[in-house]
């Protein structure tokens, strides 16, 4: 009997990463990786969590797109051993000094491989500077798995730190994309979801020159109007939840707003993968103001309940399990006396309500939500409040305001100068 | 021309007249593609059927479809029996669901599609763009018309109700993404509403090449036209491409669409504006047409700015005797 060779080959293919793992993600959350990379940077740098003064610039057109920042840079050590290794390697999993995004060390990689078949990064330090330039096209073609530096110094002065990534040899539908100022739009609608916790604390994020507005949350919260809050300290993290209504009640907001380490990972979810029909009603139409908000936080990344794309939550995950009895608990509550209210004043949307629509809100700022320390019931009491007032008064030639009056389409000189405050007010955007 | 007691149609609308010529103009330069009368005309006749009369009797286009939305029985009977010519087919329902009907064919047909709303500015009228960019073949145009006025409440409205009044007519949250008060302010409102069609359009196309493989099928798309006018009270916007394939190029360059005076690939409307003279003017004006030098000598009294607007549109000046009988 001749004795076989027992070795089986279960080893990776380059094409495995590079054609496979790229189909499971969005090219839009591929984007986002790079800008969670970035953001990663600025984590390390800024340990006091103000990160004004930092930007990332995205630039996209046709045949190139270049994402380019000053958090940092990466050192040439993380360079050669850990940011280009396809998978993190178990040593490195334990980098809990702060609340980072990047676990999987897939992001950065899958991103490049999804958008392009060359791609060059350039990085500078304090002391170090890089340049690697890969052609994956003949990357694939070796036998080997390294990639290697164009240029690697040590010893410098930099006054200038950050990375700079361009890639080149767009995917053929990725560039028509890129040419579209209509996915321009989407992409940037996308950022703005996916990513509010650092640029409010300064950080600007820029797409083909135009400014990342943080569209931030906002929940009624006032004496009258109170959220649902709830904290969770747990060994392996920590939960905030938030949740009550909006003043607005946008349908397709509605829903519950996933968190690990301020970067979402579901927006807007109304079914069973958050409570919906599970332990709670269905949702419908008519809880369009319900907004919930739930942030997880660990400095051991793999405890949050987050899949490899970002863009899921694991909901066998069991900081997600003890999360999601009390989300229940919350819509519960919600739901309840939202309903209540409603019957008693016979409305069907809240808003209609004087007493709502004149109510306070609370941003949802990282600070403010970090505050969530009490637990606390849903609950709408019902007495009337005043705003304080100022009255103004000035005068004007009548030729002017004649003109003025007729413009504006009003009747009294009152409702003239509400009109042209209001005008100034809004266009200011105030 | 002829004597001045039958006017009846075009003197409420000279605007639209002067629009519907151009359009014809710009259309004869399709000859590049095509023979003109084996396109398909597809437009909304109503019950006067000027723009089929015109395309019909000047390019002897037999391939018409109008759209109407009126169904009503006494309507329907209406329709056909104004019909002026049998080649005409008045097919009732809404635009949208005869431009996405699966038995209106498409492949090898070359269109000349207007889009001639009666209301003002709404979402559909994106959308059933955006379904005739998604259908057509190389060498079509496509023309769409609508009027600009947003209503009152829009006209008396602060700047953010005006933007939301805006955006909600529009219904697309991700196209009105970047828009502030500040792109609706006079204007500027002209300018935005041409790029909302443009992002859209080019969406459509780039999507559209994303399903071809052939680099020489892909589609590419112009803007031809961007008129504006007042015939009424309200303003009338009608913005017009052609939409070609990459092996087309060289067709699309020999229609010259840029010699014409009205081409128009900007932002900003092209005025239609009609300045009022006696037809004893108009024969003096016409006289010193085309080379024109101001002042006139025999009318030395006439405005240099409505000499100006008339030698731009002298050729399509409305007479009675044209517009007002489609038979």
């Amino acid at each position: 009997m001749e004795t076989l060779n027992k070795k089986v080959d279960a080893s990776p293919t380059k094409e495995f990463f590079i054609y496979m793992l790229t189909r499971d993600i969005d090219i839009k959350p591929a984007i986002v990786e790079l800008i969670d990379n970035a953001i990663d940077g600025a984590k390390k740098i800024r340990k006091n969590k103000n990160y004004s003064g930092l930007f990332i610039k995205i630039n996209m057109s046709d045949h190139q797109f270049i994402i380019e920042d000053n958090c940092g840079g990466i050192d040439i050590e993380t360079a050669q051993k850990y940011a280009f290794k396809f998978g993190r390697p178990s040593e490195r999993q334990n980098d809990s000094s702060e609340y980072f995004t990047g676990i999987f060390g897939i992001g950065m990689k899958r991103a490049l491989f999804k958008l392009g078949n060359k791609f060059e990064v350039i990085s500078s330090t304090e002391t170090e500077y890089f340049d690697l330039i890969v052609d994956v096209n003949e990357w694939v073609k070796e036998e080997e798995w390294n990639f290697h530096f164009e240029k690697a110094e040590t010893g410098l002065h930099n006054s200038q730190v950050g990375t700079k990534i361009i890639v080149e040899g767009l995917k053929q539908d990725i560039s028509s994309d890129f040419d579209s100022e209509y996915f321009r739009n989407t992409l940037i609608d996308y950022v703005q979801k996916y990513r509010t916790v650092e640029a409010e604390n300064g950080l600007t994020i820029e797409i083909n020159d135009i400014l990342i507005n943080t569209k931030r949350e906002k929940l009624l919260d006032s004496e009258k109007i109170r959220p649902y809050t709830y904290r969770i300290e747990d060994p392996k993290g920590t939960i905030r939840i938030i949740a009550g209504i909006t003043e607005k009640g946008e349908p397709d907001k509605a829903g519950w707003y996933v968190y690990c380490n301020g970067r979402l990972v579901l927006y807007a979810n109304r079914d069973n993968l958050t409570g919906w029909g599970d332990g709670t009603r269905k949702y419908h139409p008519g809880l369009a103001e319900f907004r919930g908000y739930v942030y997880f936080e660990s400095k051991n990344l793999l405890d949050l309940p987050w899949n490899t794309t970002k863009t899921g939550v694991d909901t066998s995950n069991r900081l997600y399990v003890m999360a999601k009895q009390k989300m229940i608990e919350a819509m519960t509550q919600i739901i309840r006396v939202t309903e209540a209210v409603k019957k008693r004043h016979d409305v069907t949307d809240l808003k209609e309500l004087g007493f709502v629509k004149n109510t306070g809100e609370r941003e949802l700022t990282y600070s403010s939500v970090a505050e969530i320390k009490k637990n606390t019931d849903f609950s709408i009491a019902e007495p009337e409040t005043v705003i304080p007032m100022t009255t103004i008064s000035f005068s004007k030639p009548t030729s002017q305001y004649d003109k003025v009056k007729e413009n504006l389409g009003v009747k009294t000189k009152k409702a003239v100068g509400e009109k042209l405050f209001e005008y100034y007010f809004e266009m200011e955007a105030l | 021309m002829a004597g001045s007691s039958i006017s009846v149609n075009y003197n409420v609308r000279p605007c639209k007249s002067i629009e519907r010529k151009m359009m014809c103009e710009m259309i004869s330069r399709l000859n590049a593609f095509d023979q003109i009368e084996n396109y398909r005309y597809i437009g909304m006749g109503a019950k006067y059927f000027a723009d089929f009369s015109l395309l019909h009797k000047e390019f002897g286009i037999t391939d018409m479809i109008s759209m109407e939305i009126s169904s009503d029985e006494n309507n329907k009977r209406r329709f056909e029996f104004n019909k002026p010519f049998n080649c005409i087919n008045i097919k009732f329902g809404n635009a949208s669901d005869i431009l996405n009907s699966t038995q209106l064919r498409w492949e090898g047909i070359k269109n000349i599609i207007w889009l001639d709303y009666d209301g003002g500015m709404r979402s559909n009228q994106f959308q059933d763009v955006e379904t005739c960019m998604a259908k057509v073949d190389t060498g079509s145009v496509i023309f769409i018309s609508f009027n600009m006025d947003l209503g009152d409440a829009f006209n008396k409205g602060s700047p953010n109700e005006k933007l939301e009044i805006y955006c909600s007519r529009i219904d697309n949250n991700l196209l009105v993404e970047l828009l502030t008060p500040k792109d609706l302010v006079k204007e500027k409102l002209f300018q935005t509403t041409n790029r909302m069609f443009d992002i859209i359009i080019k969406n459509k196309i780039s999507i559209r090449n994303k399903t071809i493989l052939n680099e020489k099928e892909r589609y590419q798309c112009r803007q031809v036209a961007y008129f504006k006018y007042k015939d009424s009270q309200a303003t009338m916007l009608t913005l017009g491409w052609i939409v070609y394939n990459n092996s087309d190029i060289e067709a699309f360059e020999k229609c010259r669409f840029s010699d014409l005076e009205f081409y128009n690939c900007t932002d900003q409307p092209y005025d239609i504006t009609v300045p009022n003279f006696t037809y004893k003017e108009l024969s003096v004006l016409n006289k010193n047409m085309p080379n024109l030098s101001y002042p006139i000598k025999e009318a030395e009294f006439l405005h240099e700015h409505e000499v100006m607007a008339y030698h731009k549109i002298y050729k399509y000046y409305p007479t009675i005797f044209e517009t007002s009988i489609v038979l």
